[in-house]
């Protein structure tokens, strides 16, 4: 028994801590733009196929990854200056419709580019296989994504208070107005955090499709609901709230994936979206964030 | 000695066909063109399927034309984009049938495709769905429509008896009851399986990561003789992967929609030993049906790919049945068409073999597919699932 709840604990940390990553991605963007990036996901489905493709001309696999790398951020810096910048004043509604416009056509163009068919997105197998520690299983893809998600959030932490930049991102998050006025250019700012939020999102496609392997066009709505439900659990306007929410999230679906009878196992997402609910009722802000003013 | 009684079958089979087009009244061309209206998803989360059921029928088409169409009369398509819409199904189709089509093809799932069908049916028209199922939607539309490929219940059967055929007596069941096909495909395993099912674990349909599934059916160690994985790929593919790097390496039975070239390079060589799975015919491999081959030919020369799924197959053998009921009836009369399909008996199709129809849905062969050791496609044996 003993065995078997700490199986469940190192299971669920495991996807946890991919849906901390996911979560960190999505919330950076919000402290700045106050909005809930909805194309997200669409990063991470492209960051499959770039390793895909990578892959396809025979490449090895870390070039595969330092490709994706460089594609993901790229994207991502486009789709902040193409597609957000230009509606930098604009209210939260107009940036989220905008955000749901992206994440349509990127889906549209992986159609017609890739087909509809999954590709395949290699992995070494060394990442996958895994060893029983006292009883307990984990493969090395549980160790590096637990491990990836701690370097990410501090160093996004030191980021974010312990630099200039990290006082402006704050500063422009708080108030533009005034951070431009102190010589602070949000545009500028938008931009370097839609590049941060890329190499999250990186980091994540690499955890993410190691453990899945394969990609399709529609694989971009489940990475964006779980960040999503995460950041609402944990909380938005921290670095360690949406952290908190994706490990919580992930401890919640293995207990839940473990004990559930069989009936009620068909209901893990209602189960999921119910916590959200009640976490909102309970404590709006989530477990670990503060009240955010979105009024400007 | 079974090749020989199988190449017999084949015989009586494409002879059956034959004395079909041979005693065949002279059809009824008067538009100059049997006029099909195509009522299918092009677009949409459904158009992955119902696009290669499509191109199946078409190539099926092309060959009739070649041969001088049906009776000497042409087939020509006319097509509509159902856009996998529930609630546009029925305004194409009607649309098409405005457009003059004499018969619809409809997609190759009821929930997406019925209401194309019911508007044939008000037209006095006849409906087919190569690809489907259910036998639910014939009931549900009336007699003009029929579906065309193995049903749920028949595939469920298969299973059950190729698992009873391999001895297992223990089996877990892994199920994603998001959709009703995989629920009621278990459904009818459970009925037919001889042995006990252990535990039944339910996946969701976003899950992403099983290893709570897996932690379950390593605990329960030499208490299961085999899992029963009743999920699409590329769940699929990744449930494997993760199930066989947890050690776990009891033999996999599964479905028609493990059916992706993906499959072997997800899951890798080594992990599919002891993997099979259930299907209307085998398309994937090496060694086919000289028929089958030569679809496979066809559409990567047409289409520039392999075919992307499972719905080829049917699409394909759903329109040789259809072209055969059209040369019998002599015209595209529903009442005729449904009772030549009707009449269709034991009918040797590229692929797998049609005993009969049954309340318009067909009783017919399934194919137990698994992989060699390199990770190939293999067939592995027929089932007669009666």
């Amino acid at each position: 028994m003993m065995v078997a709840s700490l199986q469940v604990i190192v299971d669920g940390l495991s996807i946890g801590s991919t849906y901390a990553l996911l979560a960190l991605g999505l919330s950076l963007v919000f402290s700045v733009m106050g909005f809930v990036n909805f194309a997200y996901g669409s990063l991470i489905v492209w960051a499959g196929y770039a390793i895909a493709v990578t892959d396809s001309v025979g490449a090895p696999y870390a070039l595969t990854i330092l490709v994706m790398v460089v594609f993901t951020v790229v994207l991502s810096i486009a789709m902040g200056r193409f597609a957000f910048r230009p509606f930098i004043t604009a209210p939260p509604a107009t940036l989220l419709l905008t955000s749901f416009g992206v994440a349509l056509a990127l889906q549209a163009v992986a159609i017609f580019v890739f087909g509809e068919a999954p590709r395949h997105v290699p992995t070494p197998p060394v990442l996958i296989e895994s060893v029983s520690v006292g009883g307990v299983r984990i493969s090395l893809l549980q160790i590096l994504a637990l491990g990836l998600s701690v370097i990410v959030l501090v160093a996004l932490n030191l980021l974010i208070q312990r630099t200039t930049f990290g006082i402006e991102i704050r500063a422009a998050a708080e108030d533009s107005k005034a951070a431009q006025l102190m010589g602070v250019r949000p545009p500028k700012v938008l931009l370097v955090v839609f590049a941060i939020s890329g190499v999250v999102a990186a980091v994540v496609a690499f955890v993410w499709f190691a453990r899945i392997g394969t990609v399709d066009p529609r694989a971009d709505l489940t990475p964006t609901l779980k960040a999503f439900i995460a950041v609402v659990l944990g909380g938005l306007g921290t670095i360690r709230g949406p952290v908190i929410g994706g490990l919580l999230l992930g401890l919640f679906e293995s207990v839940l994936a473990s004990f559930l009878t069989t009936n009620l196992l068909a209901f893990q997402s209602a189960f999921a979206f119910g916590l959200v609910i009640l976490v909102l009722i309970l404590r709006p802000q989530g477990v670990a964030g503060r009240v955010v003013e979105l009024a400007k | 000695m079974f090749r020989n009684i199988l190449a017999a079958f084949t015989a009586i089979g494409l002879a059956t066909l034959g004395a079909g087009q041979a005693s065949a009244q002279s059809f009824d061309c008067a538009g100059g063109a049997i006029t099909i209206g195509m009522a299918k998803a092009q677009t949409g989360g459904f158009a992955f399927f119902d696009n290669v059921d499509a191109r199946g029928a078409l190539i099926a088409i092309e060959q009739i034309n070649e041969k001088g169409g049906i009776g000497g009369c042409p087939i020509k398509v006319i097509r509509g984009d159902t856009q996998s819409d529930p609630a546009k199904a029925r305004q194409v189709a009607e649309e098409l049938i405005a457009q003059g089509a004499q018969l619809l093809i409809v997609p190759a799932d009821f929930d997406i495709g019925v209401g194309a069908s019911q508007a044939a049916q008000a037209a006095g028209i006849l409906s087919f769905s190569c690809a489907a199922s259910s036998t639910a939607w014939t009931q549900a539309v009336g007699p003009h429509h029929f579906t065309a490929a193995i049903t749920i219940e028949d595939s469920g059967k298969a299973q059950a008896v190729f698992a009873n055929q391999k001895g297992w007596k223990r089996m877990y069941v892994v199920v994603n009851a998001a959709f009703n096909f995989f629920t009621a495909l278990e459904k009818t395993f459970r009925d037919n399986f001889a042995g006990e099912i252990v535990a039944t674990d339910t996946v969701a349909n976003d899950a992403t990561d099983y290893s709570a599934n897996v932690s379950k059916i390593r605990r329960l160690g030499d208490k299961v003789d085999a899992v029963y994985l009743n999920d699409y790929f590329p769940h699929v593919g990744t449930f494997i992967r993760q199930l066989r790097a947890a050690g776990v390496n009891l033999p996999i039975l599964g479905n028609s929609t493990f059916s992706s070239k993906a499959l072997p390079k997800v899951v890798g060589a080594k992990a599919l030993s002891n993997v099979y799975y259930i299907a209307q015919g085998f398309y994937e491999g090496r060694n086919l049906d000289p028929a089958v081959a030569d679809l496979v030919k066809r559409y990567e020369k047409k289409y520039g790919t392999f075919p992307e799924n499972l719905n080829v197959l049917p699409g394909y053998q759903g329109m040789l049945l259809l072209a055969d009921a059209l040369r019998k009836a002599g015209s595209v009369d529903a009442a005729k068409i449904s009772a030549a399909l009707s009449s269709q008996t034991n009918v040797a199709l590229p692929g797998s073999t049609l005993y009969r129809w049954k309340n318009r849905h067909p009783v017919r062969s399934a194919t137990v597919i698994g992989f060699d050791a390199k990770g190939e496609f293999v067939k592995v044996q027929s089932v007669d699932p009666r």
